[in-house]
């Protein structure tokens, strides 16, 4: 899963199709749990969301170019795009931009992409997450 | 039971024409019979018979003893390729197997009448006998060997029955109540055992020789089921056509044996299956798909049975392509299942929610609508001011409700279907409280048993109210009765 799957600038033309998107930036060389983690995560998913929403896996030290369009400097990041617009979710971090952390449950992120399409299909642009993650550094 | 039944099967039998000259025959053997004959009771076929011939004639019969005889020449003869052109009708051989089916049919029929015979005679002796062994040819062969003895030790019943019913036998005969037969009855009842058993082997000479020329008479059945189950098959049936006019599921319970419970319990029996145990294809299915094999067999074997009834197929490759038939199905049912494919997820939003509609709806949503004074006070009248609840344009506005041109001269509340169902739960309850009450009453009721009890039990029973008190006015009360015109 670490590789790049396609290139950033792609993002237009595959969006189009109406299903939302999300990229999942991976810094190379350093394969730590964290982003692991999140890999397995995203590949076990991937099949069951297809219908609504498609995966794209990059890296970051290979396409650099958006690094501070984005702010892309932890481990693994999780964005939203839905045609080609960054969708926004309040997941009760601070940061309502990106997933940054290594989700585990496979539910829970389900959850959120279906939230994050339904509320894009309606024209939002900030959907509220089903789950609070304030707490996430308290294991 | 059956007795009564049987005893005018006989009756029949005794009538028909082919029989007509048998009837001096026997005539001629009950004046001969040295055993005395109770004179009433011959000339009506009762229950209480003394004598075994008088109900028992089948061994006399002249037909009996023909086709008897014809069976043993053939037996004797072996195997004879018949001539397959012959149209079978006009085949003695064929003529012979139809006759051979009905009186396999009949015997059956005696062996029964012959076995209440023994059954009555010998109930003083060892009544319990009766429901611990079922099958009257075993029933038989126990009575013989047993005979007159009260010790059951010293009678050895190895090899008649399973070794449980032996135990249970012998436990039970040491605590009857029955009393050793007198002589004579003790001799014609083991005659009778005798007479049972007898046409016990005659009836498998003849279910041999109709094994034996199974090929030649239903080639297709005995494909399928194997050609000694196909001769008992069409033993029990009574005939070719008979099998093939019964209905499958009575084809699969031919031959079905009662099982002897002997205090054990029937969660263990197995489903009801009868001849078709025996054959090949059941036995070497598993288990677990038995009676669906079961169910498979008795059908298919029933179609090739009508098949050959009507000499459809005198081949019998109508038979082998059945055969297959029933083999492809069971290796189909052992086929582990298809491999569980993952689904995805749907599209949120996709599938429009199941709104549902209808009378109840309709009154439910009543509930919730607006009323005519809410619809009122939403409007408001161009260029005139609403009034407010809080005066000057503070508080709530109260839009046309109350003004000059609104139109409606009066504005009622109107019975609001959600307050009135509030208003009859707020009654039921008892919220408010009456006058009478005194201010340090509460709804705790104290009882002895549980102590503080947060329900009043009796205010329950108060809601049913005493016999004099009027449910007709009662805002709380519903309808009594509803007749339907």
């Amino acid at each position: 899963m670490i590789g790049t799957k396609l290139a950033c600038r792609d993002r237009k033309g595959t969006s189009r199709k109406g299903k939302s998107c999300f990229i999942k930036s991976v810094m190379h060389g350093e394969c730590n749990g964290c982003s692991l983690q999140m890999d397995e995560v995203l590949a076990s998913v991937a099949e069951k969301i297809k219908n609504f929403a498609v995966i794209y896996v990059v890296d970051i030290t290979e396409v650099p170019e958006f690094n501070t369009m984005y702010e892309l400097y932890d481990p693994s990041t999780v964005m939203f795009f839905f045609r080609n617009k960054h969708i926004m979710i309040d997941l009760g971090t601070g940061n309502n931009n990106k997933i940054n952390w290594a989700l585990k449950d496979k539910q829970d992120f389900i959850d959120i992409v279906e939230t994050v399409y339904r509320g894009a299909r309606k024209g939002r642009g900030l959907v509220i997450a089903p789950k609070d993650y304030s707490t996430k550094y308290r294991y | 039971m059956a007795t009564l039944a049987d005893s005018f099967l006989a009756d029949l039998d005794e009538l028909s024409d082919n029989e007509a000259d048998v009837l001096e025959e026997e005539n001629n053997d009950v004046a001969n019979m040295e055993e005395d004959i109770d004179g009433d009771l011959a000339d009506i076929e009762t229950l209480n018979y003394d004598d075994l011939d008088s109900v028992s004639k089948l061994q006399k019969s002249q037909r009996y003893i023909d086709i008897m005889q014809k069976v043993e020449d053939a037996l004797e003869k072996g195997s004879d390729i018949s001539n397959q052109g012959l149209v079978l009708e006009d085949d003695p051989e064929y003529q012979l197997i139809v006759d051979c089916n009905g009186l396999s049919v009949d015997i059956e029929n005696e062996i029964v009448i012959i076995h209440n015979f023994i059954r009555d005679k010998y109930r003083l002796k060892f009544p319990e006998l009766e429901s611990l062994v079922h099958h009257p040819i075993d029933y038989a062969r126990v009575v013989k060997k047993i005979g007159n003895e009260m010790d059951l030790t010293l009678v050895d019943l190895e090899g008649l029955l399973p070794s449980a019913i032996i135990m249970v036998v012998s436990v039970t005969a040491s605590t009857t109540s029955g009393k050793p037969l007198p002589e004579d009855v003790l001799q014609k009842t083991i005659d009778a055992c005798d007479r049972a058993l007898a046409l016990d082997t005659a009836k498998k000479n003849v279910l041999d020789f109709v094994e034996s020329r199974m090929g030649y008479i239903a080639p297709n059945l005995s494909t399928i089921v194997g050609s000694a189950v196909a001769a008992k098959l069409m033993g029990t049936a009574g005939g070719l056509s008979a099998l093939a006019k019964m209905p499958a599921c009575n084809v699969q319970l031919l031959g079905a044996k009662k099982k002897t419970l002997a205090g054990f319990s029937t969660v263990t029996s197995q489903f009801r299956v009868g001849y078709i145990e025996q054959t090949e294809i059941f036995q070497t299915t598993p288990p677990a798909l038995r009676s669906r094999a079961c169910r498979l067999l008795a059908s298919k074997a029933t179609l090739a049975a009508r098949i050959d009834s009507t000499r459809g197929d005198p081949l019998g490759n109508a038979g082998k392509t059945l055969k297959e038939e029933i083999h492809k199905k069971i290796e189909k049912w052992q086929e582990p299942p298809p491999a569980k494919q993952p689904k995805p997820l749907p599209v949120p939003d996709s599938e429009p929610k199941k709104k549902r509609g209808g009378r109840r709806l309709r009154k439910m949503k009543e509930r919730y609508a607006i009323t005519d004074m809410r619809k009122l006070a939403n409007r408001m009248q161009f260029g005139v001011p609403e009034e407010s609840s809080l005066g000057d344009g503070l508080g709530e506005g109260y839009g046309m409700l109350g003004q000059a041109g609104s139109g409606k001269l009066r504005v009622s509340i109107g019975q609001s279907k959600l307050a009135a169902k509030v208003a009859k739960k707020f009654k039921e309850k008892n919220y408010g409280s009456s006058g009478a009450t005194s201010g340090l009453t509460s709804s705790l009721a104290f009882t002895p048993v549980q102590g503080i009890e947060l329900t009043n039990p009796q205010a329950h029973a108060h809601q049913l109210g005493s016999g004099t008190q009027s449910t007709y006015f009662s805002e709380t009360g519903t309808f009594s009765k509803i007749k339907r015109t």
